[in-house]
């Protein structure tokens, strides 16, 4: 073996962070790193003035260290750093090789400067690279925050707007209905000359186009008819691979669909969001493998109940991984407390549903949602057959409730020309007062009506009379609790055939 | 050029116009700050547009919006999430200077196309400092002269920065401080 013969100078430039102390345990000299650890520390300075030493460094117990090569651990006294070092017996004393370590893994570079690391120590590097990553994450959530607060911003105002225009095509739809009946009262009276019958034709032409327009008005505020248009299962199918795009290799997607032409009654693209956020939460937070079932079934309707689709995502992951819950605390204000739950739950709730999370085994999990739906028929009026009054025997009674004057009106004069026992009213107090007297009348019955709405008269009124028929005649189909699938629905702007046929409908 | 620096116009346009200003200057840039993230990669042709535009419109030549921008860059990377690292890199100015390549090791380590200058101290004397900076890029030797002013104010000195030469591949600048 040769050995070498360093001199202090070179011994402190090879390990500028070591210590040479005595055997009384007093410093004798040290390398330029060292004391920026103790800027105090002088020769003849006792050591542990400076450092807290684990385990405790004294006269009886240095030499076995040495020995032993024990790994001690060193705590500035006067900057919060940390030191890991090895003590070796020379002639006299001790050499204290030291050399920085992290003590805080949340704050890695707590207390350090770059000037405490020799220019060789790869830890700088490392240290470098924690603290633009932290920085990084920093900015990330910040951005998030940033941009849930514009979402909320911008989501008050859609609401508003979609309000504002919910209203309006509302308006504008019972306007257009009043208009299309009076042209039918025109165009149907006998005084009516073929010239004028001809341009009211016209308007009535208007009217329909414009009730189209109102549609579309209706569409775009976010209501009803948005639900009707497209079934859960084809929706579901049309996006199965983006959601196989987002989760990714790792990630196995299989659907068995069943709903039927079911269409939910809730905007289908806020059940895509939480679906999206889900599998987006699995691919991340599960380790292996992981395979999701979506299946979707439809329990049919009852006179109580609604029609209800049933979606089920069946979870099976080799392993949930760490980063499931680092995911779920970074992201928690989006996504509740277990992954997805929360932002499902909020949309079957909002739909007026359900939506609950059973783990099956410690991988395993199955979330099933109950939304309540529609046959893809439901509220359509079909092509009438037989619809003419004088084909019905004998003519029930009607009962028809609108709180436009000039709709009800020519309502009454149109119906009554074709031969119904008409009560016209104004509001649900009357109807109900008129029903009482004929208890297996026809309600014909606005949606929107003052204090008391059509939907709940209508409520009231079979559960009161239970012969008692109905026809709900809105600008769309109601998407309300009270609503009841098994009676008989209008839209408007009304045709008085189509009514007729629905009348005969209700009768039987 | 990475996202942060487009931040950093947004952030110093959006401190050198009043609030009633600002609207407009937004408007008339086309520039929204959440429309622009740190780790994306924008072209360098966008980033210079935006520069061009905006002295052109605060009515300053291009190399003076540069070195302004230059400066205010430090303040910008100090007040984010990025002001540990600056810490870290280096507690005088020689010493932040001779770290930052390691720096932007990191910052290569996070962001793998990210383009990113090289600083060495060529010398080193009380008050004065030559600093050799080479790039790939071309044309921001004002930015460099702003950048090293931010250095000087970060570390409470007062002094100049000076352009000195073009020196085989680098440029050569001269920081005389007290």
């Amino acid at each position: 073996m040769t050995q070498v013969s360093l001199d202090e100078n070179n011994l402190f430039m090879l390990h500028p962070t070591a210590i040479r102390i005595d055997g009384a345990m007093d410093v004798c000299a040290f390398g330029p790193l060292a004391q920026r650890y103790a800027p105090a520390m002088r020769r003849g300075s006792v050591l542990s003035d400076f450092f807290e030493i684990a385990p405790e460094l004294n006269e009886s117990s240095a030499s076995t260290f040495a020995t032993e090569q024990t790994a001690l651990v060193l705590r500035s006294k006067s900057r919060s750093i940390h030191l890991v070092g090895t003590l070796f017996a020379t002639e006299g004393g001790y050499l204290l090789v030291t050399k920085p370590t992290i003590a805080d893994a949340a704050n890695p570079v707590n207390g350090f400067q770059i000037a405490d690391f020799a220019a060789d120590d790869p830890l700088v590097q490392c240290l470098f690279q924690i603290v633009l990553l932290q920085g990084l994450r920093d900015e990330a959530e910040k951005n998030a925050q940033d941009l849930k607060l514009a979402w909320e911003e911008v989501g008050d105002i859609l609401v508003q707007l979609r309000r504002i225009t919910g209203f309006i095509s509302h308006e504008f739809h019972n306007l257009l209905s009043i208009i299309q009946l009076n042209c039918d009262r025109v165009i149907s009276s006998e005084r009516t000359s073929p010239e004028v019958a001809r341009a009211v034709g016209m308007i009535k032409e208007t009217a329909i186009r414009g009730g189209r327009v109102s549609q579309w008005l209706r569409a775009i505020s976010g209501d009803a008819d948005l639900w009707q248009r497209e079934p859960l299962d084809d929706f579901l199918r049309a996006n199965l691979s983006l959601l196989r795009t987002l989760g990714g290799p790792n990630v196995t997607l299989s659907a068995r669909l069943m709903a039927g032409s079911a269409c939910l009654k809730a905007p289908v693209c806020d059940l895509l969001n939480c679906l999206v956020s889900l599998i987006g939460t699995i691919a991340k937070g599960c380790r292996g493998s992981v395979h999701a079932d979506i299946s979707t079934t439809l329990a049919e309707a009852t006179a109580s109940e609604l029609a209800m689709a049933e979606l089920r995502i069946s979870i099976a992951a080799e392993q949930w991984g760490d980063g499931s819950e680092l995911l779920i605390s970074r992201h928690q204000s989006f996504l509740g407390n277990e992954p997805g739950r929360s932002s499902i739950a909020e949309f079957a709730e909002a739909a007026g549903g359900t939506a609950h999370y059973e783990p099956a085994e410690q991988t395993r999990g199955v979330f099933t949602l109950r939304i309540p739906c529609a046959a893809e028929n439901v509220g359509r009026v079909e092509a009438p057959q037989a619809n003419k009054a004088s084909d019905l025997a004998p003519h029930r009674h009607l009962v028809i409730v609108e709180d436009e004057p000039a709709a009800l009106e020519a309502l009454v004069e149109l119906l009554e020309f074709e031969g119904f026992p008409i009560t016209a009213c104004s509001n649900a107090e009357e109807a109900l007062a008129a029903i009482s007297a004929v208890p297996d009348a026809v309600l014909i019955t606005d949606v929107v009506l003052p204090t008391m709405d059509g939907l709940t008269l209508a409520l009231e009124a079979t559960r009161r009379y239970p012969q008692v028929r109905v026809v709900v005649m809105s600008g769309h189909v109601p998407n309300h609790e009270h609503y009841n699938p098994r009676w008989a629905f209008m839209q408007k702007p009304l045709s008085v055939d189509e009514l007729i046929a629905e009348i005969a409908r209700a009768d039987t | 050029m990475y996202g942060m620096i487009h931040r950093a116009i947004y952030d110093f346009l959006a401190e050198q116009h009043s609030e009633s200003e600002w609207e407009g200057v937004r408007t008339a840039l086309n520039v929204e700050r959440d429309g622009m993230i740190s780790t994306l990669v924008y072209p360098d042709a966008q980033t210079m547009q935006l520069v061009e535009d905006a002295a052109m419109l605060m009515g300053v030549p291009t190399a003076d919006f540069m070195r302004r921008l230059g400066r205010f860059w430090v303040t910008f990377s100090e007040r984010g999430a990025y002001s540990r690292i600056l810490d870290f890199t280096g507690e005088d100015l020689p010493s932040f200077i001779q770290n930052l390549d390691r720096m932007h090791q990191a910052v290569v380590s996070a962001m793998p196309r990210a383009d990113v200058p090289s600083f060495t101290l060529v010398d080193s004397r009380p008050g004065e400092l030559v600093v050799d900076y080479r790039s790939n890029r071309t044309g921001l030797e004002a930015f460099v002269i702003g950048l090293l002013q931010g250095l000087l104010d970060r570390f409470k000195h007062y002094g100049s920065v000076t352009y000195e030469s073009r020196v085989a591949s680098a440029s050569r600048f001269v920081i005389r401080y007290g």
